[in-house]
């Protein structure tokens, strides 16, 4: 039989590069919200951002290698390892590398006026330099899905290690804050001046956020005591509307279905759910009838990750699965910070207090733009 | 015995049922092929989507017109209607080329303004999987990878894992790259020779398990490394019993011609199918090499050994027949 192993996580992120950190701010349900410092944005009334603290990793591409790196190497100290085990693959999951680009571009830019604005190099440069800077000898390569980018990447590693086709996965999450993106989702109106109120009926949109988050899967031939594996997940698209979801939630309950039965788990081995919860009008509207469908409108505790970390676009899937499994490891499901007031439209009532938890499976929900959505199953004895 | 013996005796053969691309030119079969001959301005692909989609594509960018002409080409290749559940694997080296350019020319210095909603959509890198998936209605597994050289070969691995494990009825894996200019701008993503042209274009294959109908089969996709990669592709030719004489080898866009010399020279392969030529050169050339391939039928060709290497010293190599 074989297993994965989520075997190490690390993350740089508005509460630092230190997983302790990130838990005990959860624990303490504070918030994450920063000042941006390291950008000016075109416009004003900036909304309530999640950034990085970039300082301690210098300036333009190089601290966003940096930053790759370090949630990297947390991921691999945290599994002990020093160095990285021979024929690990690295998977990216990434919106886009616009991000790098505008690094690269603002520091060359600032030294030279004159220099040419290029759009980013290849996913692929990037990637591979920094398979090189790890000394990664396996399979390296970058998967685009929008928001879902590393739950996908999450998803690809353990079916290649179900598959025998690798034995250690490095997969990293990466979004950097860009002007680009941030004046994107302004110019669509899409942020909500308030923060992110996921499920709430006053909901309004996004709360951006930063962050680059590596989790190591590696192959296990049984299960440890207190390990958390990587049980199942699922990828599809939903080809309704390219920025919005199908309102009747069909597909995203197909995804949520699918990786169940991927896990070999039903509805009642389920003991919460990580909601996706961008505070969208539209996106928790379709999460909320997907969840009721599956769950038969009898839900198990939901919790939401985004006023906390913001949305971190591409590096949901890592950020939030390395936050929760902090948090359930020791002992409890952070509350939803930013839910106040229940939408009576919806039936879900994410948890407004931390609540004690253990063992089972959780489900974890991840959307994107492009109709892309994952699911994950992660499962704790 | 080795306990992956069940697997690899036991694991679905993965069969090719149509295969279509699209060229710098809006070429779109054999006929309409033609050398590249310089870096040409960028095509209008307009009246090709209004033709293949039955309207346009309002909010399609060239890339995303790209992919969707080819897949809609490639569907067309293939009598019976497509299960819903196809999976869709999009392989892009550079992505979105237009859209980012025109972000940064609207965001970045000196203009300092806002991003145009449009283009910060579409500069998405999935958009032209969406699209794809959109156009020909199929809600199932809908990944994009990249990885420069290999981003084509990447998809097509996947494809062929997810195949194999039987999650996907089928898969529709297709390599899709655009030109940017100036070429000077182009050459900073992506290293050009003085004699190369920037290429682009859209490849796809239909793939699955069964072999009834099928045009051809993915008899492997591997990788070497560089030390003795030369050697290793030799004796997966003795390993699948071919004759060279039936091989035609199609090089990557990484393979120089001494390299290409060297390889021929080991693996005893004589011929060479030289598809850059008519496509220009793009990280995922290989797909519309592929497609190209198959149209050009030669008497006593059956297979094609694509091999191809990126700069860290990794070789993959894709070993397709063609029915007879």
């Amino acid at each position: 039989m074989t297993w994965v192993n989520i075997a190490g996580m690390g993350a740089v992120c508005c509460y630092g590069n230190n997983n302790k950190g990130l838990v005990r701010a959860l624990k303490e349900n504070r918030p994450g919200i920063q000042p941006l410092t390291h950008l000016t944005l075109p416009f004003d009334n900036v909304p309530p951002l999640n950034p990085t603290d970039i300082t301690p990793y210098g300036e333009g591409g190089k601290a966003m290698d940096a930053m790759m790196l370090d949630a990297c190497h947390q991921a691999l100290h945290n599994a002990s390892y020093d160095t990285v085990p021979e024929g690990t693959a690295l998977i990216i999951g990434t919106s886009n590398f616009m991000f790098f680009g505008e690094a690269v571009n603002r520091y060359d830019y600032r030294r030279d006026p004159n220099s040419a604005m290029l759009a980013p190099n290849s996913s692929g440069d990037v990637t591979q330099h920094l398979a090189k800077a790890m000394g990664i000898t396996g399979p390296a390569y970058t998967i685009h899905t929008a928001c879902s980018s590393s739950a996908n990447a999450l998803i690809r590693a353990r079916e290649m290690i179900m598959r025998d086709e690798a034995e250690h996965i490095l997969v990293l999450g990466a979004e950097g804050f860009s002007t680009i993106a941030l004046s994107g989702f302004h110019s669509m109106m899409l942020m909500d001046p308030n923060g992110c109120r996921p499920f709430d009926v006053n909901r309004n949109g996004l709360q951006l956020g930063e962050a680059f988050a590596a989790v190591l899967l590696e192959k296990h031939v049984s299960k440890q005591a207190h390990g958390f594996y990587l049980n199942g997940g699922a990828n599809q698209c939903d080809i309704h509307h390219v920025t919005s979801a199908s309102p009747d939630g069909k597909a995203m309950h197909t995804v949520t279905l699918k990786a169940l039965h991927d896990a070999g788990v039903s509805t009642q081995d389920i003991t919460a759910i990580k909601a996706h919860g961008t505070g969208s009008i539209d996106n928790d509207t379709a999460e909320a009838a997907a969840l009721n469908i599956l769950f038969n409108r009898n839900l198990p505790p939901v919790t939401v990750l985004k006023r906390y970390l913001g949305h971190t676009l591409g590096a949901c899937g890592t950020l939030e699965t390395t936050a929760l499994l902090g948090c359930i490891k020791e002992g409890f499901l952070p509350a939803t910070l930013g839910f106040q007031d229940i939408d009576p439209g919806l039936n879900v009532t994410p948890i407004t207090e931390n609540v004690a938890t253990g063992g089972g499976n959780y489900l974890l929900t991840f959307f994107g733009f492009g109709g892309n959505y994952a699911a994950l199953v992660v499962g704790c004895d | 015995m080795p306990p992956w013996w069940w697997a690899v005796i036991s694991a679905p053969r993965i069969y090719i049922h149509a295969t279509a691309a699209i060229g710098p030119h809006g070429d779109t079969c054999t006929s309409e092929r033609k050398a590249v001959t310089s870096d040409e301005p960028k095509q209008d692909l307009k009246p090709l989507i209004k033709e293949l989609v039955g309207q346009p594509l309002r909010q399609a960018s060239h890339l995303v017109s790209l992919a969707v002409c080819g897949a809609l080409l490639c569907r067309k290749q293939n009598n019976p209607p497509l299960d819903r559940t196809t999976g869709i694997y999009v392989a892009t080296g550079l992505g979105e080329l237009e859209k980012a350019n025109a972000l940064f020319y609207q965001v970045m210095p000196p203009r300092n303004g806002l991003a145009s909603p449009f283009d910060f959509i579409n500069a998405a890198i999935n958009m032209a999987a969406f699209y794809c998936a959109k156009v020909l209605d199929l809600e199932s597994r809908n990944l994009t990878f990249s990885h420069n050289e290999f981003s084509f070969e990447v998809a097509l691995e996947t494809a062929i894992s997810d195949l194999r494990a039987g999650i996907i009825p089928a898969a529709l894996v297709g390599g899709v790259d655009e030109r940017s200019y100036p070429r000077s701008y182009h050459e900073e993503r992506m290293p050009l020779n003085k004699d190369q042209f920037m290429g682009e274009g859209s490849g796809w294959l239909l793939l699955d398990t069964s072999p009834e109908g099928a045009r051809g089969e993915i008899l492997e996709v591997a990788r070497f490394d560089r030390g003795d990669a030369n050697n290793a592709i030799a004796e997966l030719l003795k390993q699948h019993r071919m004759n060279p004489a039936q091989v035609t080898l199609l090089p990557g866009t990484g393979l120089n011609s001494d390299e290409t010399e060297t390889l021929m020279k080991v693996t005893g392969v004589t011929r060479k199918h030289e598809y850059i030529n008519n496509c220009g050169v793009f990280y995922t050339a290989v797909s519309f090499g592929l497609t190209h391939f198959c149209e050009q039928k030669q008497a006593g060709v059956r297979y094609a050994l694509h091999v191809n290497h990126d700069n860290s010293g990794s070789f993959i190599i894709v070993l397709a027949s063609t029915s007879s």
